[in-house]
């Protein structure tokens, strides 16, 4: 992988659920949220999921230094509740905006890419990875109130007093129908640069059936990353440790351990590679942003 | 014999859907039969950001007649299923997950 111009940063767009974000919704209220945050670090040695390892590689393999330590990945992130979809956040020379949300369905996460969708854009992002459809094969309808919908930005004739209700998408049809949709706006937001398509991650204990519907799903994922010319994503690493369910599943709540994040994050990393930045004159800086160097000692590169 | 949603979660409160159970009194049950598919939803937000949610499909690993079936198809863990069989005691099952 290599850029031709390693001073302009790579730029990173996430979505999907809580395998990519488990901050919660403003709604919960700050002490919800700080006992919460304070739960996510005792829960994970590596604060930030997938994302936390990916870009930590990604800037390690565009410049040529050392992969980061456990040490280090252990350390970033302390005390920062990531990731805070309101900000992006600035490595040296790459930035990632995390838009994920806990219990993003379909049609939840369509409603959130369409509705800022403009700002999306003026992010530009170089490389967009999207993880949707796992929650909708739990089967689980969302009610948010639209403090929830409008964290990054306001959506015009949501007022603050409403409550919006997503529903699953119950068979392999309608999500591809939901899924289609939200890949057309991806590729107007993306501009042509890369987008993946990760697969779902199917649960840890399943019915016959279940396994069945994740299969379909996934296929769903398959076809239309296929129609865009999206980049398909999936995890052969966990045909590995079958007999050791908590090597990759959390035993308290299913979600993926951080090995299985630090999996996730080596296999996007062996499928993507970066033509040269083909530029853009003006990079925009749609929402507030956060430097990571603030809170990490990171070694001159 | 009673058969029961089994209790799968220690120390949390979960509601468990009981979904493809079709058996009537009079139906002969073996080992091996499947009975129903399994879902099982944790109940206490303060736990997780994300609902936490388990399938399985339950197993019979016992034998009997079915002698009257529950009409709820959803509850709490533990939930009255049916009656098989004469014996007192819980109807042997197992949750299988894949």
């Amino acid at each position: 992988m290599s850029r031709s111009n390693k001073d302009i940063p790579l730029r990173i767009l996430i979505i999907g659920a809580s395998e990519s974000n488990r901050r919660r919704y403003s709604s919960y209220g700050v002490k919800a949220n700080m006992d919460w945050a304070q739960e996510l670090e005792r829960r994970y040695a590596v604060s930030g999921y997938w994302p936390t390892f990916f870009m930590h590689q990604l800037e390690s393999q565009i410049y040529n230094i050392p992969f980061p330590c456990h040490k280090e990945l252990q350390q970033f992130g302390k005390g920062q509740y990531l990731y805070d979809r309101r900000f992006i956040y600035k490595w040296k020379h790459t930035e990632m905006w995390n838009i994920a949300m806990p219990g993003n369905i379909a049609r939840l996460g369509l409603y959130h890419i369409k509705s800022h969708r403009e700002i999306l854009k003026k992010f530009s992002p170089d490389i967009t990875i999207i993880c949707i459809g796992s929650v909708d094969c739990l089967e689980n309808s969302v009610t948010l109130p639209a403090i929830n919908l409008t964290e990054i930005h306001k959506v015009s004739n949501l007022n603050s007093e409403d409550s919006l209700q997503f529903n699953y998408c119950q068979t392999p049809d309608e999500f591809y129908d939901i899924l289609v949709e939200f890949s057309e706006i991806i590729s107007w937001i993306s501009q042509g640069r890369t987008v993946l398509h990760l697969d779902v991650i199917p649960g840890n204990m399943n019915s016959r059936l279940q396994k069945q519907r994740f299969a379909a799903f996934g296929s769903v994922v398959k076809m239309v990353s296929q129609k865009f010319d999206h980049k398909y994503i999936t995890y052969p690493f966990l045909n590995e440790h079958l007999e050791d369910m908590n090597h990759w599943y959390r035993h308290d709540d299913g979600h993926p351990t951080d090995s299985m994040n630090a999996h996730i994050a080596n296999t996007i990393l062996d499928n993507i590679t970066i033509s040269p930045f083909t530029g853009h004159s003006s990079r925009e800086y749609p929402v507030p942003t956060i430097n990571v160097s603030d809170w990490t000692q990171e070694a001159a590169s | 014999m009673i058969l029961k949603t089994p209790f799968i979660l220690d120390n949390v409160q979960a509601k468990c859907d009981v979904r493809g159970f079709t058996l009537c009194p009079g139906d002969m049950v073996m080992p091996g039969d499947y009975l129903a598919e399994l879902r099982y939803e944790v109940i206490e937000e303060q736990f997780s950001d994300c609902p936490i949610v388990h399938y399985g499909d339950l197993v019979a690993t016992g034998s009997g007649a079915v002698r009257s079936v529950g009409n709820q198809r959803c509850g709490a863990m533990g939930m009255f299923l049916a009656e098989i069989g004469d014996e007192e005691g819980d109807f042997p099952v197992n949750f299988v997950c894949f």
